[in-house]
């Protein structure tokens, strides 16, 4: 069924297959950028993937000598107010991201605090509330399969002083392409690949379910999902594969589309402040949470998870459950999914992650407070998000 | 043409009432609701919120000044720290005739929110609760899941609301 109103926009160019990379100049150029400041961190800058794209720009004549490092974990709008000093001290055009969802993010903020001429981000908090003012042209390539940043119209931007992570919405934070080169993503770990894999997983399930689902963020997600469950698995196995990496960028993207234009609901209100009170890595977070939000938005959602039931389980298991049942054996299909990596070391509780019984509380009055709340279909009270909480410890 | 203009004219009119009686909700709430003092009383002592519509309003203000909650119409321009602001008068009359809920009017794109978002959340609950005092079930079941429950009935709601 239509929704009454929707939008959609994805104008961010995909550039995806082996050898992509070798593209950026190129695109670069087109764009008009002569000395653009790469954002990285300093354990791609040490298993040599940076090296890997400084190289492509040998004879253009793009000054890439510009290199930040040393973003942390989780992007702050510290380390974005003070790349953005180095952005106008040092006479940069453009922005690269090489990275995952921190690196993005903090790309992400620091176009906006260039773009709109201020000198901190907190000036540009909001939703939707952005005046388009002279494009910095900005790059991204994701060493990760998982945030879907690449794609995405939202921030998530850490304030240390809060201990939240705060959320920015603006079509203005999409960038103008993304390279997904299985090249990039290729080194990373069965565990990282796993907890990415499912936060893509997690992104397209909620986008498909959201209030602000619409049939375009729909279609994606649900390719998205099937790429997911087919793929994932093996690219825990065999990370070489180019096969099986280029299939969970492309899905991470979709999913990230899908996002970006139906919102994400209570698995990430409640992940980011996860995040936030107990500094669980985003994609356990994800991990744990999936099944025991699925439960909750069961009785709302059964009909859409009964949907997602075929590009979850295939086509068999979709035909041979009632349609009644369809949505429960979802929820089952996701656990069981989820469950098989922690062969791999991925946590499924949160006792497991390291979070502590006295911080649900606090995690569960930060979550009512995230905008992702505002989508999920059932508005959860701050009991229900600690019995959420207290099921998956 | 006239006629369209008197009909926004009129539109932009009947939000401003709406907003006036939901300024007024939102201070007799604070009253006599302990879940909207706590979450007004969360935003801090010094946070305006500006509801408006574009291009010119109408405005409402309210918020904690001094320690004491107020609401006022104020003028489109009037800063504040959150500005939530509705795209069109069409989207506005739509949430303020509780034909649409807050989640469905952000999920349509229905108005843009100037600050910090954090604090989004205490607002719309603050709606929520405010809503479901002003609004029948009937129409409250259809914009929100679940719908909050009532602090005080619906007459002594209007009575304390119109008196305050």
């Amino acid at each position: 069924m239509l929704p009454k109103y929707y939008e959609f926009l994805n104008s961010v160019k995909i550039m995806s297959g082996i050898k992509a990379l070798e593209n950026i100049p190129h695109e670069l150029n087109m764009l008009g950028a002569k000395k653009p400041i790469i954002l990285t961190d300093a354990i791609l800058a040490k298993t040599g993937a940076l090296d890997k794209l400084v190289k492509v720009f040998s004879g253009w004549d793009i000054d890439v000598s510009e290199v930040y490092t040393n973003i942390p974990p989780d992007s702050s709008i510290k380390a974005i107010n003070e790349i953005a000093g180095i952005f106008k001290e040092k006479g940069c055009d453009a922005i690269i991201a090489l990275g995952g969802g921190s690196v993005i993010d903090t790309a992400k903020g620091l176009r906006v605090v260039i773009e709109q001429g201020g000198d901190d981000i907190m000036q540009y908090m909001g939703l939707e509330c952005l005046p388009r003012k002279t494009r910095v042209p900005f790059a991204v390539i994701p060493t990760t399969s998982g945030t879907g940043s690449e794609c995405t119209n939202v921030a998530v931007i850490a304030n240390p002083d809060k201990n939240v992570k705060m959320e920015f919405v603006s079509y203005d934070l999409l960038p103008d392409f993304t390279v997904l080169d299985p090249e990039m993503t290729k080194t990373m770990p069965p565990k990282i690949t796993a907890n990415t894999g499912v936060d893509a997983l997690v992104h397209a399930v909620e986008a498909y379910t959201c209030l602000q689902k619409n049939p375009l963020s729909q279609s994606y997600a649900f390719a998205a999902i099937r790429l997911i469950t087919t793929y994932l698995p093996k690219a825990v196995l065999d990370g070489s594969n180019d096969e099986y990496r280029l299939a969970m960028s492309n899905a991470a993207t979709m999913a990230g589309i899908a996002f970006s234009n139906s919102m994400v609901g209570i698995v990430h209100a409640i992940g980011h402040a996860l995040g936030g009170v107990a500094h669980v890595p985003h994609g356990t977070a994800m991990s744990i949470l999936l099944p025991h939000c699925m439960r909750f938005n069961l009785k709302e959602l059964n009909s859409a998870y009964g949907e997602l039931l075929l590009p979850l389980a295939g086509a068999e298991t979709y035909a041979k459950t009632p349609k009644e049942e369809r949505g429960a054996k979802a929820v089952e299909f996701v656990t069981e999914f989820i469950k098989q990596f922690e062969a791999v070391g991925l946590p499924t509780t949160l006792s497991a992650a390291g979070v502590k019984e006295e911080q649900l509380e606090a995690i569960a009055e930060t979550a009512i407070n995230d905008g992702a709340s505002l989508v999920n279909p059932i508005t959860a009270t701050k009991e229900q998000v600690i019995e959420i909480l207290k099921a998956a410890f | 043409m006239e006629k369209k203009k008197a009909n926004k004219r009129f539109k932009r009119g009947l939000v401003g009432v709406v907003m006036t009686l939901l300024g007024k909700g939102i201070r007799y709430a604070y009253k006599v609701d302990e879940r909207v003092k706590a979450e007004i009383d969360s935003l801090g002592d010094n946070c305006t919120i500006k509801i408006t519509v574009a291009p010119v309003g109408p405005s409402l203000l309210f918020g904690k000044a001094d320690g004491k909650i107020f609401s006022k119409r104020c003028d489109y321009d009037t800063p504040a720290d959150i500005v939530m602001s509705f795209k069109g008068v069409e989207g506005a009359l739509l949430m303020f005739t509780g034909r649409m809920g807050l989640g469905e009017g952000y999920a349509q794109h229905r108005f843009t929110i100037k600050g910090d978002l954090y604090k989004v959340m205490a607002i719309t609950r603050i709606m929520s609760y405010v809503e479901s005092e002003m609004f029948p079930k009937f129409i409250t079941k259809k914009i929100m899941n679940p719908v909050p429950k009532r602090a005080v009935n619906m007459l002594r709601f209007y009575l304390g609301m119109l008196f305050i």
